[in-house]
């Protein structure tokens, strides 16, 4: 049964100057409605260019994308920015809040990008209640803690009721005790049905997904399915 | 930088292109004052930018007023500059002229009447006094039925110059201000008109039908006319053996209008190049401005695409972003422009053409393309802001 998102034989290749690089080499993967997966590995072992081919933020050198059984290589980049509007959620390491916005209009600021909202200002309002930001809403992020920016940036991902949300390092700029907190989060976001793609270097996250794909040198080492 | 750079053109094209059209609007509004129908006759050669030629022929009294048999003009007065009136450092002319000279020259009364066939048996030498004269030279109270007894320097270009005299004057009207036409030398404001016998009498001429004459006015029924009645008056003077080469020059309020035309063309041109220099400078601190605006936005763009932007949401906002800033320095710039058009009035004497008329004339002209000129440059960063790779620019620290 064809996951709602597939990756086949999927290659990456960076060109740096004069120098290739082989980011992904061959990478077959299935991501099923509901899952919690977390992706490991070194530094410079693909994850990020994994996440980011995942997120139709990119597109592979070789091998082919499938989002919701439609092959993504005959999509225009207008359609994939509809796409990523419509289905996806990003949380980065670094937040990447918008300075200039409050938390409220940070949140709302997904919305602009889809009709799928109908009245984004109620809507941002309830997902940062949500997040326990309620009293926050109207602060910059310069104002905000390091766990706070982060939970923003999840209300931000949530917004448009995505398919899946995708997470880069979400717990990277943050202490231990905000990391587990987020953690729950997490949890509680894939209990209620939402697919999570999440890599981190943090064995508690990666501990806590259904399923954890180890990459090494743009390969997928290892992988270890939990309780499926 | 983006909004001073906007600003900066305003004020500079404010200044610098207000001034020339104020002092253009100056005078051609002379020109239209001066009359709409319009014609002088000057026995000489002269032309609207200056330079003067005496006649080999001068023009006669009796010539010139057949010119009034012509189809297309109504009324004509010959002139002839008697002498002059020294108050201080301002010399005022007294100037004869025939009693058609008000509808011919389109003079207006402030307070009484013009001179007519009656006033040549008086004693004292009656006078319709210019608009400077009688408000600011005479120092005292002037009025109709006023006498004055003042220093006349006997002066024609054709019967030559006398003593110094005392001479009588009686004045039978006070004229309203005018504007003088460029080009002719002689401000209506300081002058005397009075009859052509006394003035002819100053020189002891008494066969007027004889007498030369400095030039006439003419006016015709509509400014249509003009150019039938100034080549009607140049075929009747040929034919009365005078050459046009170098006896007469007609000048036509249309003339002078043709030749403001083409000395503003080349002051314009001359601007345009100048305008467009301040155009492009102006322009360009927005391109400079934006372009380092989104090198140091790549993680935003990356994250707005990441968000489902697409590249045209990109560039509209970009955009949107100029205009904004490029309209915040065109009102700040418009507004500072006005202070210091009105800031510089104090200090230099042309600049008082740039009225609040030619200002807004100025502004339609120039704020519009400033603005377009602005979204032009932002064209190019907003465009590279859109092409950019979103993996990229989420890597970009």
């Amino acid at each position: 049964m064809p996951g709602i998102i597939e990756l086949k034989e999927v290659h990456k290749i960076y060109k740096l100057g004069s120098v290739s690089v082989n980011a992904l080499n061959g990478i077959n993967l299935v991501i099923n409605k509901g899952e919690f997966i977390s992706i490991v590995g070194p530094s410079g072992s693909g994850k990020t260019t994994m996440l980011n081919l995942i997120g139709l933020l990119d597109r592979p050198t070789a091998g082919k994308v499938f989002f919701e059984s439609r092959d993504v290589s005959s999509l225009s980049d207008n359609e994939l920015s509809r796409l990523r509007a419509e289905k996806i959620g990003f949380v980065f390491q670094t937040f990447n809040l918008i300075p200039s916005l409050t938390a409220k209009e940070n949140v709302e600021l997904a919305a602009a990008f889809s009709n799928k909202v109908k009245d984004p200002e109620r809507k941002a309002e309830e997902l940062l209640e949500l997040m326990d930001l309620k009293s926050r809403m109207n602060h910059k992020p310069n104002q905000l803690s390091g766990g706070e920016q982060q939970r923003v940036a999840i209300a931000r991902a949530l917004m448009n009721d995505p398919l899946v949300l995708l997470a880069d390092e979400p717990t990277g700029n943050l202490d231990s005790k905000t990391s587990m907190e987020l953690l729950e989060i997490f949890k509680k976001l894939n209990s209620e049905g939402l697919t999570l793609v999440v890599v981190t270097h943090n064995l508690s996250i990666a501990n806590e997904a259904g399923r954890i794909i180890y990459l090494k040198d743009g390969r997928v080492e290892n992988e270890v399915k939990k309780g499926y | 930088m983006v909004i001073m750079g906007i600003i900066l053109s305003v004020i500079l094209g404010g200044v610098v292109i207000g001034v020339v059209n104020g002092i253009k609007e100056y005078y051609t509004s002379s020109i239209y004052e001066a009359g709409f129908n319009v014609i002088f006759v000057i026995s000489g050669k002269t032309g609207v930018g200056g330079g003067f030629y005496p006649a080999a022929k001068p023009l006669i009294v009796s010539d010139v007023r057949e010119l009034k048999n012509l189809p297309d003009i109504k009324a004509v007065s010959p002139l002839f500059i008697a002498g002059v009136f020294r108050f201080g450092d301002n010399v005022t002319y007294l100037i004869g002229a025939d009693e058609d000279l008000s509808l011919s020259a389109s003079l207006t009364l402030y307070k009484g009447r013009f001179v007519n066939s009656n006033d040549s048996s008086s004693q004292a030498i009656p006078v319709v006094l210019g608009y400077n004269i009688w408000q600011y030279f005479l120092n005292q109270s002037i009025n109709i039925n006023s006498d004055l007894n003042l220093l006349l320097e006997p002066y024609s270009l054709t019967y030559g110059k006398g003593n110094p005299k005392s001479v009588e004057l009686h004045v039978i009207g006070l004229l309203d201000k005018r504007a003088q036409v460029p080009g002719l030398g002689i401000d209506p404001n300081n002058v005397f008109f009075t009859d052509l016998v006394h003035a002819y009498k100053i020189f002891n001429v008494t066969d007027l039908s004889k007498a030369y004459v400095d030039g006439a006015v003419a006016s015709t029924p509509s400014f249509q006319d003009l150019d039938n009645a100034s080549n009607e008056i140049v075929s009747f003077l040929e034919s009365k053996g005078y050459s046009e080469k170098t006896d007469f020059t007609v000048i036509s309020q249309k003339d002078a209008l043709r030749y403001i035309d083409r000395v503003f063309v080349q002051i314009n041109n001359f601007i345009n190049v100048i305008w467009a220099v301040v155009l492009t400078i102006g322009s360009l601190s927005v391109l400079i401005v934006m372009v380092i605006t989104v090198r140091e936005r790549y993680k935003e763009i990356g994250t707005l695409r990441s968000l489902g932007a697409r590249r045209s949401d990109i560039m509209i906002l970009f955009l949107l972003e100029a205009s904004w800033l490029s309209i915040l320095g065109i009102v700040l710039g418009s507004v500072i422009g006005i202070i210091v058009i009105e800031a510089l009035k104090q200090y230099f004497e042309f600049i008082k053409f740039v009225t609040f008329p030619v200002i807004l004339q100025t502004y339609a002209i120039i704020l519009p393309e400033i603005f377009l000129f602005s979204l032009l440059f932002a064209l190019y960063p907003a465009y590279r802001a859109a092409r950019i790779d979103p993996v990229q620019a989420l890597k970009y620290e």
